[in-house]
């Protein structure tokens, strides 16, 4: 059975349920345990109001599996924007197509300065991101990119329009060996709201990408949703929680990791259908972290310095750093291409240095390219 | 509350299978067999002569809307001979329902991961619903699901010698990860082994040597299936741990602002 079939015929109400569970007793039989179980029960239990509770109880168990599963370890990775071109419709998203920014889209010189400032930054884990024009982000396009690199990173991820199996293994020859892909809310009706126009509209396809990934032997693949798109955020999450659980299951040899995004303010006026505080989305990471321990989290710099700091060591297990979300925006910076503002803005030394004042070792290459192809 | 266990689409009330190996006497086996409620029974394909009328095999006493009765390939060493046994127990009317399982040494007739692989493979391509007899190791029993076997069956420890679940860790992590049946086999030695297969969250557990070296199958029988549904409602009802909480000497949350 694929993924949107489980999907489709399975009830998450009795999940949503637990997600509103106020019993501390269930909480504290849970934290009791020597081995918590893992998935989806676990995580619903671990977002409800009687978990908030005992936020520190969990946080201690939570840095505990992180060092055992882990290790004291960040590992970072940056960003590398090719193109701003889009042919979708996303109310919240600063590349939809209506706003009249000016479009870009690389070329390979470019990619290639791109790619060696991050490189000299101390880089060596980079993620390519793009808007979804399927007639300029080609899966050829990505991987002449992807070849402009060669010998600076030793690992590529994408972060693009859904493709076809066929091309990820296309790519996968050309040394991606990572993909991300948010289904970004898996509401049906929310998703078909603010996805008014544009390929990115077929729900179905979205929810099948990651399997289409991994079918194509994607070592690394990273889904989440994009927190305060859909009202229900608990209702996505463990919707997401269902979906790594079949995908760790199903695809087994992938090592996955998960993202809590929270929309940012962009070139849009879109307003978020809910507000995710700060506790709510650390109770959230803490969730991820017990009930999925081998699942990596990502933490990008949309959020802010202080929440970053505090969560090392806690639950996640990569950040970004400088971030820049637009097109070229490394070598000149031109922030009216950009997709959203990022929140930390600090130099990745700095980072690094706060990680090892914390106790934990910063990464850079995590990695060895020769290990596929 | 219903609760079926599903293998291959057929629904079974009972999680407790049993072999009919070493049993004193066909009477004692079959008594052994109705006392357990078990609805699976397997039978070494070897035992059986299939050139005898009906009636006296050790098989024929099974009534067949009662219980599936099985070939499992005991005695095969290779994949080859192991597919050839299959074939026959079909050829002689079996279901085609095969227990895998391929132990090339005499000794501790361990199950060899690499020829039960490979005639996993076949065998589901060639339309039978493959049961694997295997070591526990959650590598193979991923690779045997994806081959497309209906279930796996890690054993607790080698067969026959009644030491109970000694692969404890491996069969944990092997359930944790399942999207099949898993079926703790061999190694179980008394109701209390079974009990603890089901606490792990076996799906089901089978049992042969224990019942048929008691001194009275049948109320070992009977004991043994008391004991599957005890784990089995153990495990449902949600065990209560055993260790207290991590405690930080200092508040790690105290970054988060209001």
């Amino acid at each position: 059975m694929s993924f949107l079939e489980e999907f489709n015929s399975r009830d998450r109400s009795d999940l949503r349920q637990v997600a509103e569970c106020r019993d501390a007793d269930a909480i504290r039989r849970l934290l009791a345990s020597e081995k918590i179980p893992e998935g989806p029960e676990t995580f619903a239990l671990l977002i409800s109001p009687a978990a908030a509770g005992f936020i520190e109880e969990i946080a201690a168990r939570a840095a505990d599996l992180t060092a055992r599963r882990h290790g004291k370890v960040i590992r970072f990775y940056a960003p590398l924007y090719v193109s701003n071109e889009c042919t979708n419709t996303c109310t919240y998203c600063g590349f939809t197509m209506e706003n009249k920014i000016e479009r870009k889209t690389l070329g390979g010189s470019e990619m290639r300065a791109e790619a060696e400032h991050l490189s000299r930054r101390g880089f060596r884990h980079v993620l390519i991101v793009a808007g979804e024009q399927q007639k300029i982000v080609t899966p050829e396009y990505v991987a002449s990119m992807v070849r402009e690199t060669k010998g600076l990173f030793s690992s590529t991820s994408i972060e693009l329009a859904p493709f076809r199996t066929q091309d990820y293994e296309l790519l996968v020859r050309d040394g991606v060996d990572g993909l991300t892909v948010y289904q970004e809310t898996y509401d049906r009706e929310v998703y078909a709201k603010v996805h008014l126009r544009g390929k990115k509209r077929d729900f179905d396809w979205r929810l099948a990408c990651a399997e289409r990934g991994a079918e194509a032997k994607m070592r690394r693949i990273s889904i989440g949703v994009l927190l305060g798109l859909a009202p229900d955020w608990k209702a996505d999450v463990l919707a997401c929680a269902t979906h790594l659980e079949y995908l760790m299951k199903r695809w087994w040899r992938v090592q996955y990791s998960v993202s809590v995004p929270r929309l940012c303010s962009s070139e849009t006026d879109y307003q978020p259908a809910v507000e995710v505080s700060d506790r709510e989305v650390v109770q959230l990471i803490f969730a991820w972290r017990l009930a999925f321990p081998d699942a990596g989290i990502n933490l990008s710099t949309r959020e802010p310095a202080y929440l970053r700091d505090g969560l090392i060591g806690l639950g996640v297990t990569h950040m970004s750093a400088e971030s820049a979300t637009e097109p070229g925006g490394y070598c000149s910076p031109e922030a009216a291409l950009k997709q959203f503002d990022i929140t930390d803005e600090r130099k990745l030394d700095e980072i690094a240095a706060i990680v090892k004042a914390k106790g934990c070792e910063p990464v850079y290459k995590d990695w060895e390219p020769c290990l596929i192809g | 509350m219903d609760d079926f266990l599903v293998i291959a689409g057929r629904r079974l009330r009972s999680r407790f299978f049993v072999g009919t190996g070493k049993f004193p006497s066909n009477a004692a086996m079959l008594a052994a067999i109705e006392a357990s409620g078990a609805e699976i029974v397997t039978v070494a394909l070897r035992r059986l002569d299939l050139g005898k009328e009906r009636g006296e095999n050790i098989t024929d006493a099974l009534d067949p809307e009662k219980y599936l009765v099985l070939a499992n390939t005991s005695g095969a060493a290779d994949a080859h001979e192991a597919v050839t046994i299959a074939h026959l127990a079909h050829a002689a009317g079996m279901p085609k329902w095969i227990k895998l399982e391929i132990h090339p040494d005499p000794r501790w007739l361990l199950p060899d991961p690499i020829e039960t692989l490979k005639a996993a493979e076949i065998l589901v391509k060639e339309g039978f619903v493959v049961m694997p007899y295997i070591n526990a190791d959650p590598v193979l029993a991923k690779r045997l699901e994806e081959v497309g076997c209906a279930c796996v069956m890690p054993l607790g420890a080698p067969i026959g010698c009644n030491q109970g679940i000694q692969t404890r860790e491996m069969i944990k992590i092997i359930i944790e990860q399942s999207r099949v049946p898993v079926v703790i086999d061999a190694g179980l030695g008394a109701p209390s082994h079974a009990a603890e297969a089901m606490e792990l969250g076996a799906d089901a557990v089978l049992v042969n040597t224990a019942l048929a070296a008691a001194r009275d199958p049948a109320a070992m029988g009977r004991a043994f299936a008391l004991a599957v549904e005890a784990g089995r409602l153990g495990r449902r009802a949600g065990l209560a741990g055993k260790s207290a909480s991590a405690h930080a000497s200092s508040p790690l949350t105290s970054f988060l602002k209001g």
